[in-house]
């Protein structure tokens, strides 16, 4: 099929097949799926910034599906998406930023690609030990052998961060009925937003493999509202993205449409199928996502001959 | 877990899934005939709109986005609500439906 925006050939099954596949995570885990979206097209010969541009787009449509069905779930927290909205804003701008001042000293590929896999090889070794230190409490918990004080299906076995954070003394305070939290200070709210959007704008996506876990192992969101919300907040920065990249031409949107047909489906079947697993295991099968995308990065660098053995 | 609650389990999950199948289906079909339509009416605008005026096209595409989002699963929702009332009327709907319904 010809795309004439963007002079591509390219075959729709195989972009429903890709949006279908990426949907299915989306809607499941809360994340734009980025990672495995943006090398899929490029493997299909799109050039990179029409890739980044057009995943945008896709990923935006997707998450309003996604979103919605979440919300239908009772899994977004709207107060809390609509507060982080500031910090996300500025936080892909800043991110923005920092890849002009990269690209200008012509380390950007290198630095980012490194940063990128590292982080992600730390989250997953951190969600690992995490998830299967609370599904081990869960189980003592329910034979009895100890008591634990919050919700038994959603523990979170790594509390600490979420009582400092919890504890700060740096008014206004707010405070989110939906989330579970009765108090909390603006400021971590808004830096929570700044983080994703800070690695949305310096390593592209939606960066719903930062902010799902940050709104969890930061400010205590339950698992299933963390991934509903999150998606409200790849919507507002892919909106963002797919708007700045369209200026520039880097959008075809013929492209996100097609891909968007599988993608929409996916998402639909990746939300509800959330409902039939709780908050350690959801974290636990979250894991293997990012290692993929380090793998694919990893793969990539290698190619490129950026990083050698 | 006892034969009667497993086959119990099996039950829930089995209408859980139709409902889950009856919904990707409306929606796939939707989704089908949104791109469809798309790209038979509104290629050319979009063409043009992409060469030449870079802003209209930026607001097209965030719309086309946010539009089936929102316009489909609403469509979606209406006629999977229809399809349930219609089955609660023959005293057919199973719990999964009814809870359906009631989002």
């Amino acid at each position: 099929m010809d795309f004439p925006i963007s002079g591509a050939h390219l075959s729709p099954l195989w972009l429903i097949a890709v949006g279908l596949v990426v949907g299915v995570l989306g809607g499941f885990f809360g994340v734009g799926g980025s990672f495995l979206a943006g090398p899929a097209l490029y493997t299909l010969g799109l050039p990179m910034n029409l890739v980044v541009g057009t995943d945008l787009a896709h990923i935006m449509g997707k998450s309003v599906v996604a979103a919605r069905k979440h919300r239908a779930l009772g899994n977004v927290d709207l107060k809390l998406g609509l507060l982080m909205v500031g910090g996300t804003i500025a936080g892909v701008e800043a991110g923005a930023q920092v890849v002009q001042v990269l690209k200008r000293h012509n380390i950007a590929d290198l630095v980012l690609g490194c940063t990128f896999t590292v982080i992600l090889i730390a989250l997953s070794a951190f969600m690992t030990w995490e998830s299967i230190s609370a599904l081990l409490q869960r189980k003592l918990a329910q034979s009895g052998q100890i008591k634990i004080g919050s919700t038994v299906k959603d523990r979170i076995h790594f509390t600490g961060l979420i009582k400092k954070v919890r504890a700060w003394k740096l008014p206004p305070y707010v405070s989110f009925p939906a989330s579970g939290i009765s108090k909390v200070s603006l400021w971590a709210v808004l830096g929570v937003g700044l983080v994703g959007g800070f690695f949305s704008g310096l390593l592209g996506g939606g960066a719903g493999y930062i902010r799902m876990p940050s709104l969890v192992y930061v400010l205590g969101v339950p698992t299933h509202v963390a991934i509903g919300t999150d998606l409200f907040e790849v919507i507002i920065s892919a909106g963002y993205g797919t708007v700045s990249h369209a200026l520039k031409g880097n959008v075809d949107i013929l492209i996100a449409l097609v891909m968007h047909t599988g993608a929409a489906v996916g998402a639909q079947i990746g939300a509800a199928m959330t409902e039939h697993f709780h908050g350690p295991k959801l974290r636990l099968a979250f894991v293997p996502l990012p290692v993929l995308g380090a793998a694919l990065l990893l793969y990539e660098l290698f190619q490129k001959g950026l990083v050698k053995l | 877990m006892t034969t009667r609650k497993r086959h119990k389990r099996s039950r829930h999950s089995v209408s859980w899934l139709g409902v889950l199948a009856l919904e990707v289906l409306v929606y796939a079909a939707l989704v089908t005939l949104y791109l469809v339509l798309v790209l038979r009416a509104l290629r050319p605008v979009l063409l043009s709109t992409a060469e030449h005026h870079r802003a209209v096209y930026a607001l097209l595409s965030v719309g086309l986005m946010l539009g089936q989002g929102f316009l489909l699963e609403f469509l979606t929702t209406l006629f999977v609500g229809l399809f349930v009332r219609a089955r609660r009327e023959e005293g057919l709907a199973s719990p999964a439906l009814e809870k359906t319904l009631k989002r």
